[in-house]
C-alpha cells in the first residue's frame, strides 16, 4: 500500500513537503556551518596556540646581557628561551616615495622550543643584507613579497635587510604595539631576526635579551615558579616591566572574548532557529495527518492495517529529513570553508581545520530525524485509534456557529475585517503556526539587526567621535621641550595637543583597576570626552573623569573618590566609552600624583609619511597610531560578526516566508469556498487580497507586541554577556531597526500570499462553489 | 413560435454553438454540445434537464463561471468569451447575478453583510429595502445558521439583485428546500420577474418548468426541444 500510496502523497501535499525541505534545509545548514566555523576557530587558536606557543610565563624587562642570567637552579623551569625585542621604524619603497611603518623586532633561535614560527615561503639569503623574516598579514597588505628590501631606523640609524621569510606566529594574530591599542595589520609590522643572523651581521642584540619566556614543567604551581623567578631577577638588578602567565595575558583574554562573542551569534542563535523549525516540523506534520482524518478512515473502513497508515507518514518524514540532512550538510560545507576563511583571515592565521563538526552534524541531522518520527506518531496515535465511521465524519470546514469571542470581536465591524478575523479562529493550529513563525521571524531578524546596530554604534563612537584627530603618538619616555617645539614647526602638523600618558593604580570600594589615563591640557583642541548624552566633557583640575565601564567596576559614580597613589581624587564625570577604555586628568593633577608618565601627543597632519619619517629619524621610541588605522582594524575585526547577521538575516526571512507560504496555501483550502463565492459575485483578487492584508497586519501587530519588548531584553542581555571591560557592546534603543525588521517581515509576508493568488485566479468557480458545507 | 419571435423584443442573452468537453477516465465526453439558444428581456426561462445533463453548466457558463472548448456567449451586446479575467470579473458583479443550490452564504457573515458583500453592493439602507421586499427585515443581524434553509436562499436571491443588472441565473434554487421554501422562494422569483427582471432557473422539476414563459429541454448535453409555454401553473399547483 505504501509504495502505491507515497507517491500520491506526496503530490497532494507538495507544498508543505517541499516547506519542510527548504525549512530543515536552511536550518540544518546554518547550525552545522555556523556552529562548525565556530568550531574551527576555537580548535584552530587553541591548537595553532598550543602547536607554536608553548610558553607558560612571559617577563618583559629592561636589557640585560644573556649570560649574567642564570636560571637553571630554579625549579620547575621546563623550557627556557630569553630573546631581544625593541620597536622602532622600518621603511620600504613604495611608488615614488619610501612608506615608514611601525614595526617591532623580535630575534630568535632556530630550536626555540616556546615559540615556533609558522612559515609559508622562504626566499634568497642574502649575504651583503641582514636577512629576516616578517608576518604573512603584513607583508600581504603592503605588498611585501619574498627577497624585496626593507630598510630599519634603529637608534635613529637605518639599515638594510632581505625578508628571506614569511611566516605567522600567534602573537602577530593581534597587532598591539606599546600603545595598547589595537591597530590595522598594515600600519604595524613583526619581524623576526634569527640570532646567528644577528652574529653574523655582528649587531649587538645577540648577546642580550629583555624577554624571559618558561614552560612550567608538569607537577609545578606556575604562580609560584613565577615569584621565584621574579625574585631571581630582582636580586640581579634587572627591572621587571611585565611578568605575566600566559593563560592571562591580553592575548589570550582576547581569544576568548572573540571566541565568545562570535560564539553567541554563530551558535545560540542558530539552535534557536532550529528550534523554531522542530516545532513548525511537528505543527505541520499534524496539519497533514489530521487533514487526512476522512482518508484514513476511509482506509481503515476498507481493511487496510493501521500500522501501513502509519508506516506512510512515517517514510514521508523519513524522506523529508533524508533530503533535508543531504542537501543542507552539502551547502553546509561550502559554507563552513566560507565562514572559516573569513575568520582565520581576520585572524590571520593559517589554516588549521576547516570542516564540517561531526558533533553538530549530528545533533543537527538526528534530531531532525528523531523529531518528525515523534511528531509523526504523537500526530497518528488519536487518529488511528478513532473508529472508522468516526474519521469518515470528520468535518473539514468548520461552518455554523463562530467563536464566541469572534462575535464579539467582529461586532459591527467591516466585511473584511470579519473575514479576517472568523479566518483566524477557523483554523487556531494555523493561526498558532503563523503567528510563531511571525514572532520567530522578527525575533531573529530585529536581534540581527540589532547586533548589527551594536556593532556599527561601536565602530561610530570610537572611530568618528572619539578619534576625531589623525594621530596620536606614544612615547617610551617624556619628550624634551626642543622635540616638541621641533615637531610643532613641521609644515606637516596642522593642530597638537601635547598630553601625557601613564597607567594608575585606581582605588574604591575595596576594588583595585589599572586604568590607562591621559593627561591633557585644559585648553586642548583635539580631544573629545563625551558623556552619556555624547556632549564633550572638559578636563579639569577638580578631578578624574573615569570610562563609565571602569567607573562600574569601581562601583563609583560621578561625584565619589577616588583613590590614587594615596591620594583622594574626586570623580567630576563618567564619560561613555566603548572602546580604548581612557580616563583623563589635567596635566597638574597628573604632576601632583607623583606617578611615572610618558609624552604623548594629539596630532592633525596633512603627511602621514612625513610624520613618520620624522619620528623615524628624530625619535624612533615614539610610536606614532593613526586613528585610520585603529578603526581599519575594529572595522575587520567585525566583518565575520557582520556576515554571520547577513546570513541570518537572510535565513530567517526564507524560513519565515516558506513557512508563511504554507499557512496561506492552507488558509486557502480553508476558506476556499467563501472565496470561490466572493469571486463568483464579482470579488477581484485584489479585493480577496485585502482580507488576507488585515489578516497580515493582524498577525503583524500581536507578533510585534510579543516578540519586540522580549528580543530587546534578550539582546541586550546578550549584547552585555559578550561585552568585556575593554569592549562594550553598546544596546541602544533605535526605531528604525525596529521598523525595519517588522518592514522585512511584513514584505514576507505579503510575498507568502503570491502562490495563493496565483492558484485563485485560476480555480474554476464552477467546481468551487458547488462544493457543499 | 415565429410569431413570438416576431413580437419578442432583441435577445438579451445569445448561446452560439456551445460545446463543452471533458475527460471521463480516458475517455473525451461532452458536456454540452454544440447548444444555441436565446433568452430575451423580461423573460423566464426554464431550463429542464435530468441529473447529468448539462443544465447547470451551461448555467455556470453564461454566468462567467466556466470556460467552454468552441462556441460563443453574448450576454447585453458582449462576447464574453472573449473577456480577460478582469473583465469576467466585472461581468459578474455587474452584469448577472447568480443564485445557487446551496445558498453560497459566507457563514461569517451576517444577513445585511452578506448582502452587501460585493463591490459596488454597499449601499447598507438599499440592502435594507431588499431584506424587506424578501420578506426578511427582522433578520438584518442574524448569521445563516440561524435561518432556515429557505430563509437563506432568500437572503442570496436579495444578494443576487443588489446590483444594476436585471439578469437572475438561478441554478436548482429549491433543490435543497422543503415544499414550503421552495413556494416561497418561487413565489420571489414570480415576483422579481414581474417586476422586470430577466429570469433563467435550471431545474430538473417539471412543475417548476411550467411556471415559465418558455421552456428549454436539454438531454445528453443537447437541447431536444424549445417552446413557448402554453399551460402556465400557479405555484400553488407545483408538486414537490
Amino acid at each position: 500500500m505504501i509504495k502505491r500510496m507515497i507517491l500520491p502523497f506526496l503530490k497532494k501535499h507538495f507544498g508543505y513537503f517541499i516547506s519542510m525541505i527548504l525549512v530543515s534545509t536552511f536550518s540544518i545548514t546554518l547550525l552545522s556551518s555556523l556552529a562548525s566555523s565556530i568550531y574551527d576557530l576555537s580548535s584552530s587558536f587553541t591548537r595553532y596556540k598550543d602547536e607554536y606557543k608553548t610558553m607558560d610565563v612571559m617577563i618583559s624587562t629592561n636589557t640585560f646581557y644573556k649570560n649574567d642570567l642564570d636560571l637553571s637552579d630554579i625549579e620547575g623551569i621546563d623550557k627556557l628561551t630569553y630573546r631581544y625585542t625593541i620597536d622602532t621604524y622600518l621603511g620600504y619603497e613604495d611608488t615614488d616615495d619610501e612608506r615608514i611603518i611601525y614595526s617591532r623586532i623580535y630575534t630568535y633561535s632556530d630550536n626555540d622550543e616556546l615559540i615556533k614560527r609558522y612559515s609559508y615561503e622562504k626566499g634568497e639569503f642574502k649575504e651583503e643584507l641582514l636577512n629576516v623574516s616578517i608576518a604573512k598579514k603584513f607583508a600581504d597588505l603592503n605588498g611585501l613579497k619574498i627577497n624585496d628590501t626593507i630598510h630599519f631606523y634603529v637608534n635613529n640609524i637605518a639599515a638594510n635587510a632581505n625578508i628571506y621569510e614569511i611566516v605567522d606566529l600567534p602573537e602577530t594574530i593581534f597587532v598591539r604595539s606599546n600603545a595598547y591599542i589595537w591597530q590595522d595589520n598594515k600600519d604595524f609590522g613583526y619581524i623576526y631576526i634569527n640570532n646567528s643572523e644577528l652574529e653574523r651581521a655582528s649587531l649587538p642584540f645577540k648577546n642580550f635579551g629583555n624577554q624571559i619566556l618558561f614552560k612550567v614543567k608538569d607537577g609545578f604551581n606556575k604562580d609560584e615558579v613565577k615569584s621565584s623567578v621574579e625574585s631571581y631577577l630582582d636580586s640581579k638588578g634587572i627591572n621587571i616591566k611585565q611578568s605575566i602567565k600566559e593563560e592571562d595575558s591580553l592575548y589570550d583574554g582576547y581569544i576568548h572574548r572573540s571566541i565568545k562573542q562570535i560564539r553567541v551569534s554563530a551558535i545560540v542563535v542558530p539552535i534557536f532557529f532550529y528550534i523554531v523549525t522542530l516545532v513548525v516540523i511537528v505543527l505541520f506534520m499534524n496539519q497533514i495527518i489530521k487533514s487526512m482524518t476522512k482518508e484514513i478512515g476511509i482506509m481503515i473502513s476498507i481493511g487496510i492495517d493501521r500500522k501501513e497508515i502509519y508506516g506512510l507518514f512515517s517514510i514521508f518524514i523519513i524522506i523529508v529529513s533524508i533530503i533535508s540532512c543531504v542537501i543542507g550538510n552539502i551547502v553546509a560545507i561550502f559554507i563552513t570553508r566560507f565562514m572559516t576563511k573569513i575568520f582565520i583571515d581576520t585572524y590571520s592565521m593559517p589554516v588549521i581545520s576547516r570542516s564540517l563538526n561531526i558533533h553538530f552534524v549530528l545533533l543537527s541531522n538526528l534530531s531532525l530525524i528523531l523529531i518528525g518520527q515523534l511528531s509523526c506518531f504523537i500526530s497518528c496515535y488519536k487518529i488511528l485509534k478513532l473508529t472508522p465511521t468516526t474519521a469518515m465524519n470528520n468535518n473539514k470546514q468548520i461552518v455554523g456557529k463562530q467563536s464566541k469571542l469572534a462575535l464579539k470581536i467582529t461586532k459591527n465591524r467591516s466585511v473584511n475585517f470579519s473575514l479576517a478575523i472568523n479566518s483566524l479562529f477557523k483554523n487556531k493550529k494555523r493561526t498558532f503556526v503563523s503567528l510563531f513563525s511571525t514572532i520567530a521571524t522578527i525575533s531573529i531578524v530585529l536581534m540581527s539587526l540589532e547586533f548589527n546596530h551594536s556593532v556599527n554604534r561601536l565602530l561610530e563612537h570610537t572611530i568618528d567621535e572619539r578619534l576625531p584627530y589623525d594621530c596620536q603618538i606614544y612615547s617610551n619616555k617624556k619628550l624634551d621641550s626642543s622635540f616638541i617645539d621641533n615637531l610643532r614647526n613641521q609644515d606637516f602638523i596642522l593642530d597638537m595637543d601635547v598630553c601625557y600618558f601613564t597607567f594608575l593604580k585606581v582605588n574604591a570600594n575595596g576594588k583595585e583597576s589599572y586604568l590607562k589615563t591621559l593627561a591633557a591640557p585644559l585648553d586642548n583642541k583635539l580631544l573629545f570626552i563625551p558623556n552619556n548624552q555624547n556632549k564633550k566633557i572638559n578636563v579639569s583640575e577638580e578631578g578624574i573623569i573615569l570610562a563609565h565601564n571602569d567607573a562600574k567596576e569601581l562601583g563609583v559614580k560621578a561625584g565619589d573618590t577616588v583613590v590614587i597613589n594615596d591620594k583622594r581624587i574626586k570623580v567630576t564625570d563618567i564619560s561613555r566609552q566603548y572602546f580604548n577604555m581612557t580616563e583623563y586628568i589635567s596635566i597638574d593633577q597628573m604632576n601632583n600624583l607623583e606617578v611615572d608618565y610618558t609624552t604623548s601627543v594629539l596630532i592633525n597632519t596633512n603627511d602621514e609619511n612625513k610624520l613618520l619619517r620624522f619620528l623615524a629619524e628624530n625619535e624612533n621610541g615614539a610610536i606614532a597610531v593613526f586613528s585610520s588605522s585603529i578603526g581599519k582594524d575594529l572595522s575587520n575585526r567585525f566583518s565575520s560578526i557582520n556576515i554571520i547577521i547577513i546570513l541570518l538575516v537572510l535565513f530567517s526571512l526564507l524560513i519565515g516566508l516558506s513557512i508563511l507560504s504554507i499557512m496561506a496555501l492552507n488558509q486557502l483550502s480553508d476558506d476556499n469556498k467563501n472565496i470561490s463565492i466572493m469571486r463568483s459575485i464579482g470579488f477581484r483578487i485584489k479585493d480577496i487580497s485585502i482580507y488576507w492584508l488585515i489578516q497580515d497586519l493582524i498577525y503583524l501587530v500581536i507578533s510585534t507586541i510579543v516578540s519586540v519588548p522580549v528580543t530587546l531584553l534578550v539582546t541586550k542581555g546578550l549584547l552585555e554577556y559578550i561585552s568585556s571591560s575593554g569592549q562594550v557592546y553598546p544596546f541602544e534603543l533605535n526605531i528604525g531597526v525596529i521598523l525595519l525588521s517588522i518592514f522585512f517581515v511584513l514584505l514576507v509576508m505579503l510575498f507568502s500570499h503570491f502562490v495563493s493568488i496565483i492558484k485563485v485566479s485560476k480555480w474554476n468557480l464552477a467546481d468551487k462553489t458547488r462544493l457543499r458545507d | 413560435m415565429k410569431e413570438m419571435v416576431n413580437e419578442m423584443p432583441k435577445p438579451i442573452i445569445e448561446v452560439e454553438n456551445l460545446t463543452k468537453k471533458y475527460i471521463d477516465g480516458e475517455i473525451e465526453k461532452y458536456a454540452l454540445d454544440n447548444v444555441s439558444l436565446k433568452v430575451y428581456e423580461n423573460e423566464f426561462l426554464v431550463i429542464l434537464g435530468g441529473s447529468g445533463s448539462g443544465k447547470s453548466t451551461l448555467l455556470n457558463i453564461i454566468g462567467g463561471m466556466d470556460n467552454l472548448d468552441d462556441g460563443k456567449v453574448i450576454v447585453k451586446g458582449k462576447d464574453i468569451t472573449k473577456l480577460n479575467n478582469k473583465d469576467l470579473t466585472l461581468y459578474r458583479k455587474d452584469d448577472i447575478g447568480f443564485v445557487y443550490q446551496f445558498y453560497n452564504l459566507l457563514p461569517e457573515l451576517t444577513v445585511i453583510q452578506n448582502i452587501t458583500l460585493a463591490p459596488g453592493a454597499r449601499d447598507k439602507k438599499k440592502a435594507e429595502e431588499l431584506l424587506n421586499s424578501v420578506g426578511l427585515s427582522d433578520k438584518e443581524n442574524k448569521y445563516p445558521y440561524q435561518l432556515s434553509g429557505g430563509e437563506q436562499q432568500r437572503v442570496a436571491i436579495a444578494r443576487a439583485i443588489n446590483k444594476n443588472s436585471n439578469i437572475l441565473l438561478c441554478d436548482e434554487p429549491t433543490g435543497a428546500l422543503d415544499s414550503q421554501a421552495g413556494r416561497q422562494v418561487l413565489e420571489l422569483l414570480e415576483k422579481l420577474h414581474k417586476e422586470g427582471k430577466t429570469i433563467v432557473l435550471v431545474t430538473h422539476i417539471k412543475d417548476i418548468a411550467r411556471l415559465a414563459d418558455r421552456i428549454i429541454t436539454i438531454k445528453d448535453s443537447k437541447i431536444i426541444s424549445e417552446e413557448e409555454n402554453k399551460n402556465k401553473i400557479s405555484i400553488d399547483e407545483v408538486s414537490w
